[in-house]
């Protein structure tokens, strides 16, 4: 009789210990979301500039700081630049001179035109934008080496401004 | 002795009743913000801004894993003197964090965005709360990132702007 009860005991006791560990463990596996306290906006300005007409393998450009991102932040950003390629009734294609083929470059307050816009992606305009400094950016437009026809060429950039 | 035996017998079968041990269930998520600059998950620069913006820049997800969630409020501000109407989209990255991979492919049809347009009054604070839903079946190995886009949808210009927020996801080690 004391046996039965002794093991009666024991199950029991491996019962309840065997549900109850898992709940006494199962809070150091909670997801945790954190927040970095942060502020991020930009505007710029102009929103346009026309190239107006172009010459076959020309590579026209605006003048260097052209264009101002003003940086309304709280952090440090990092500012990407890309674009939706070439629209119109009868589009180029986007990519390197070639065909009726063209892109457009960018660089930040330099002029030197080393950053390629992508179509589809963006490519890092400028590294680190310190909480109110804005950053100051032009473009150029490496032309196609011939052109098949006239139709006006538009496209839409976009830059991104992310924490850094 | 018997009376404890069913005493113990009953406390197991209360447990049985208060626990799931099989599956973990996300719980109730309370954000949290890192460090004490600003005592509420929205800060603002101390003079008004006249462009769009949202807060916080960064979140970091902890102890993620197939069939969890996480919630991700974010608040939208139309710092200008129009309405405008804000766009929000799930992003790949442009760069990730050192220890981070890019997210994976199907990472897009985790995050739940409530509102993919939003119209904002001049001036108008808004929350939106996103949900990162990872499918039970689903895998990720590494710790990843990926990125909220925020647009303000009323650009006409050439040149258009874009905000990001960054998400890292660390994965739960088992």
């Amino acid at each position: 009789m004391k046996r039965k009860l002794l093991l009666s005991f024991t199950l029991a006791l491996v019962l309840m210990l065997s549900l109850a560990i898992p709940v006494l463990a199962a809070t150091s596996d909670e997801v945790t979301v954190t927040a970095t306290p942060s502020y991020i906006s930009i505007s710029n300005l102009p929103a346009t500039f026309d190239f107006a007409t172009v010459d076959e393998s020309g590579t026209p450009n605006t003048t260097t700081g052209w264009f101002t991102i003003t940086n309304d932040s709280t952090v440090d950003i990092v500012v990407s630049i890309g674009c939706d390629g070439w629209a119109g009734t009868t589009p180029w294609t986007y990519g390197a001179a070639g065909a009726d083929t063209g892109q457009l470059k960018a660089s930040d307050n330099d002029g030197v035109y080393d950053v390629t816009v992508p179509n589809g992606s963006s490519a890092a305009l400028h590294t680190t934008s310190t909480p109110g400094t804005n950053v100051l950016w032009e473009l150029q437009l490496d032309c196609p080496t011939t052109f098949s026809h006239g139709a006006e060429q538009t496209t839409t950039v976009t830059v991104s401004a992310a924490a850094s | 002795m018997r009376k404890l035996v069913i005493a113990l017998l009953l406390g197991s079968l209360l447990l049985v009743g208060c626990s799931s041990p099989s599956v973990i269930e996300p719980t109730e998520v309370e954000v949290v913000m890192e460090g004490n600059i600003y005592a509420t998950p929205v800060d603002y620069p101390t003079t008004e801004k006249a462009s769009v913006g949202f807060s916080p820049g960064k979140f970091t997800i902890g102890n993620f894993a197939s069939g969890r969630e996480a919630d991700l409020p974010i608040t939208l501000h139309n710092g200008g003197d129009k309405a405008c109407t804000i766009a929000v989209a799930y992003r790949n990255p442009d760069f990730v964090g050192e220890g981070y991979v890019v997210a994976p492919k199907e990472a897009e049809n985790w995050l739940v965005i409530p509102e993919f347009l939003l119209e904002l009054k001049p001036k108008e604070k808004r929350e939106t709360i996103l949900t990162l839903d990872m499918p039970r079946d689903a895998e990720a190995i590494d710790n990843w990132e990926f990125w909220v886009s925020i647009k303000d949808a009323s650009q006409t210009g050439m040149v258009q702007t874009e905000g990001c927020v960054r998400v890292f996801v660390n994965m739960l080690n088992e």
